[in-house]
């Protein structure tokens, strides 16, 4: 009879303690970025570097209870030899932070680091484009960048 | 179903459950689209100015040089060169030459007269930066030049890019 009783507790409580599965995570982008195209230099100097915002991310974080969440970015390919595409995501408005600006690679890497708890909030992206002169000329191309919203400490 | 069984199926679906919450996940993807295209910048610096003075006796009268100006290079292509012209060619008697030197892996052909007609002075510049770079101005004139008033040239340099 106890062991009833206890599987009976158990399973009873499981549904409470499965809430965290429930947890809604969601991210979404809205917008496409400007090309980037680097075009000048003062002389003597690297090239000019281009940056371009104007594109949003919406993180959605509820948790059933206390999880802790990064944002991670990554590209799908590499970038060309001597240019770098790095992404800045403005502060969320709550207490979580920022890595700054990040430079992408095929490694994820966080952008946003501590989230806790978030009901919807939209952050701006921002990237720059950067080329030495050691790159050359490099024509059009396109790179995937991928975030993730991830769960766990 | 004795108590340490019932213990052990809990704690597996409370694993599960733990497992299943750390595991989620969800993306966002932007298409990010980047080139970069040809760059060939020169800029130069510097006010140079050049008098003859004197001679040695039974020499032309002696040249002089001024190291002053400076100049400035950026280039992503390969094997760009700079070029040099002046407006108006000198009177005669008088050259006025310019060298400049060579950034890395470039090659300077040292001084060059300057005239209307377009002259290579450095060569070879490959997808580099480099500034600072020196000028050098000489002035040489015969005695047949005579005395030669205060006149100006305006310089031009040209990059012209590789490939």
């Amino acid at each position: 009879m106890r062991p009833a009783i206890i599987l009976l507790l158990v399973t009873g409580l499981l549904p409470f303690g499965s809430r965290p599965a429930a947890a809604q995570l969601t991210l979404t982008t809205a917008g496409t970025p400007a090309s980037m195209i680097v075009t000048t230099a003062v002389a003597g100097s690297q090239p000019l570097p281009i940056t371009v915002g104007g594109t949003t991310l919406r993180i959605v974080a509820k948790c059933g209870g206390q999880c802790f969440n990064h944002v991670t970015a990554e590209l799908n390919t590499p970038m060309p030899a001597n240019t770098t595409l790095s992404v800045a995501l403005s502060a969320p408005p709550f207490p979580e932070t920022t890595a700054g600006t990040v430079i992408l690679s095929t490694t994820p890497q966080s952008v946003i680091n501590n989230l806790k708890q978030e009901n919807g909030a939209t952050v701006n992206i921002t990237y720059v484009f950067t080329a030495t002169a050691a790159a050359g000329v490099v024509p059009s191309q396109t790179r995937t960048v991928t975030f993730t919203l991830v769960s766990g400490p | 179903m004795n108590v340490k069984n019932v213990s052990r199926i809990a704690a597996a679906l409370a694993l599960v459950t733990v497992t299943a919450v750390s595991a989620q996940a969800q993306t966002a993807t932007q298409t990010v689209t980047f080139q970069v295209n040809a760059i060939n910048k020169i800029a130069f610096a510097g006010t140079p100015s050049l008098t003859i003075t004197t001679a040695v006796a039974g020499s032309a009268p002696t040249s002089v040089t001024d190291a002053t100006a400076s100049w400035a290079v950026t280039t992503n292509q390969t094997g760009a060169k700079i070029t040099a012209s002046i407006p108006v060619d000198m009177v005669s008697g008088l050259t006025l030459s310019s060298s400049l030197v060579a950034p890395a892996g470039a090659t300077s052909a040292g001084y060059m007269a300057l005239s209307s007609v377009s002259a290579d002075l450095v060569t070879g510049i490959t997808k580099l930066a480099q500034g600072t770079l020196g000028v050098t101005y000489k002035l040489d004139a015969t005695a047949a030049a005579g005395v030669v008033a205060s006149d100006t040239r305006i310089v031009t340099y040209t990059i012209t890019g590789g490939t």
